[in-house]
């Protein structure tokens, strides 16, 4: 009885990491593809995705949920990376040129999500995502129209033939992969990354050594009650509003490290699904809105992303269009985020009946 | 007494807060310098006073230590670096003569020419700004395309149809 409740109760919590680990399985054989051609795609998709995903982890940690609102972290980065190449900085010093540019805006972004999201308690995570799109549109007007006009671009290749406003497309070729090849590595008939994978070491350090740090344990607390943790003397708001910075701040060296991986930049829209996917990600690694841990991330962004890779071709072996594959990388994504809180929410229903009747069976108990 | 005290503190952290943002700047100065890209024209022309002259069988030129590129009398290159300090080293194709010298790059230009007959001579500055030439679209209309958020090549709007 007791094991049979175990296994339900595993199967229950581990529901999306079950169901992503048998469809990518099933869909491994149709798509054709070879082991080792998933495997390096996965070295390059780990290094390329994982600093973002891991940027989720702090507001989590507070209980702000999933910070959709880490796409402000990656305009941050974006306009660093423009300066960059508006000033032709190459290298790996045109990527710390960049993170050093989008970092300041980062924190000033990340404070206007904090405290917007202070006062939106309980609904995070749907404030992050409409406030999103409005700092989309401010990044668009500064991109789009003062830039070149107020202020200098001195680079003509990247501006509009109007004058002013940036190119739809940046080419990324100064820093195009400078830090993936800064430290390349050959194993077997693998190329991995090491430089890429040290950076990403160093804040899964940072993440572990700052939950032990007295912020990182306030952080937990307001995560587990704000009200238990506003009576012990710590400051809730100011706390929240950290995490959602550190997390911004994360998520534009986040931004800079994906671009720099992909070579180009959609000036206009690369930000737009930041934040979906990383999400995404992180919830089919088996987190949930209230608990995330380091192993979540590298699941997450393992079974997403051989997903994403195997989908397309098997789309096109079995179907004959690599759309409707595709289509199955949407849905997924968009399904996997649904399926999430759905089960959260029911999660929480059930825990919260189940304490009303222990609390009803105890009064019983106690009137007898 | 107390006020002095908050005074201190005050002054105190202003100052600490202030040689961070010194140190940023000086930081972010500093990764500007180190990575900042040029596109190094590599001139084998003869001067235009006629000072200077080309070696008729051409030069093998190589720039800090990369793949060396052949150039006649007349022939130019393209070549991006990074940083401000190179070594460009020049060989006679018929082999035998070779020599290297440094040049350093003005931190603020991006296009430089680096003249090889004068960098073979010994003669200061080899390097100067490259200033292309300015020539006039042909025709202003066809130049700038009416709808700004197009690009120049992109079809024209056909009007729409009225009712």
């Amino acid at each position: 009885m007791s094991d049979r409740k175990n296994l339900s109760r595993f199967f229950g919590e581990n529901a999306v990491v079950i169901l992503f680990v048998l469809i990518t399985l099933a869909a491994i054989p149709p798509s054709g593809l070879s082991i080792q051609y998933i495997v390096q795609e996965m070295i390059t998709r780990l290094g390329r995705n994982t600093f973002l995903v891991l940027a989720l982890i702090l507001p989590i940690y507070a209980g702000m949920g999933l910070n959709f609102g880490m796409t402000l972290g990656a305009m941050s980065g974006q306009i660093g990376l423009i300066m960059a190449i508006n000033w032709n900085i190459m290298g790996v010093e045109g990527l710390a040129f960049a993170a050093l540019i989008g970092t300041p805006i980062a924190v000033v972004m990340g404070y206007i999500a904090g405290a917007v999201l202070n006062r939106a308690k309980g609904r995070e995570m749907v404030t992050g995502y409409i406030l999103a799109f409005f700092i989309n549109g401010v990044y668009q007007f500064v991109v789009l129209y003062m830039m070149g006009s107020i202020f200098p671009i001195r680079n003509p290749a990247i501006l509009l033939s109007r004058g002013y406003g940036i190119r739809n497309t940046l080419n990324l070729q100064g820093v195009r992969q400078s830090l993936d090849t800064l430290l390349p590595l050959k194993l077997g008939p693998y190329l991995v990354p090491i430089a890429t994978f040290l950076v990403i070491a160093a804040l899964c350090v940072f993440v572990v050594w700052f939950k032990r740090t007295k912020l990182g344990q306030d952080m937990r607390a307001v995560g587990h009650d704000m009200a238990v943790a506003q009576a012990a003397g710590i400051p809730v708001d100011r706390t929240r509003i950290i995490a959602i910075i550190i997390s911004t701040v994360l998520a534009n060296f986040g931004q800079i490290i994906f671009l720099q991986n992909m070579g180009n930049m959609a000036t206009y829209n690369a930000h737009d699904q930041t934040s979906f996917f990383a999400v995404a990600a992180i919830l089919v690694g088996g987190a949930s809105v209230k608990k995330a841990a380091l192993s979540n991330v590298f699941i997450g962004v393992i079974l997403l992303h051989v997903l994403f890779v195997v989908t397309p071709r098997a789309g096109q072996n079995l179907f004959g269009s690599a759309m409707i594959g595709e289509y199955f990388r949407q849905f997924i994504g968009y399904g996997v985020i649904a399926l999430t809180l759905v089960l959260y929410a029911w999660k929480a229903r059930q825990n919260s009946a189940r304490a009303r009747e222990s609390f009803r069976g105890a009064t019983a108990g106690g009137a007898k | 007494m107390n006020k002095d005290l908050d005074k201190g503190r005050i002054i105190r952290r202003l100052l600490i807060r202030l040689s961070l943002v010194v140190v940023y700047a000086g930081l972010v100065l500093w990764v500007f310098v180190l990575g900042k890209g040029h596109s190094l024209i590599i001139d084998n022309k003869d001067l235009a006073d006629g000072s200077l002259t080309a070696v008729t069988e051409g030069n093998l030129v190589s720039v800090d230590g990369k793949e060396a590129s052949e150039l006649y009398p007349g022939d130019r290159i393209m070549e991006p670096v990074k940083g401000q300090t190179h070594t460009i080293a020049i060989e006679d194709i018929s082999g035998g003569n070779r020599i290297e010298r440094k040049i350093t790059l003005p931190v603020t230009k991006d296009t430089l020419l680096v003249s090889i007959p004068k960098l073979i001579a010994g003669v200061n500055p080899a390097v100067e700004v490259f200033v292309p030439l300015k020539t006039a679209p042909a025709n202003e209309a066809e130049a700038e395309s009416k709808n700004e958020f197009t690009s120049p090549d992109a079809a024209p709007l056909e009007p729409l149809p009225t009712p």
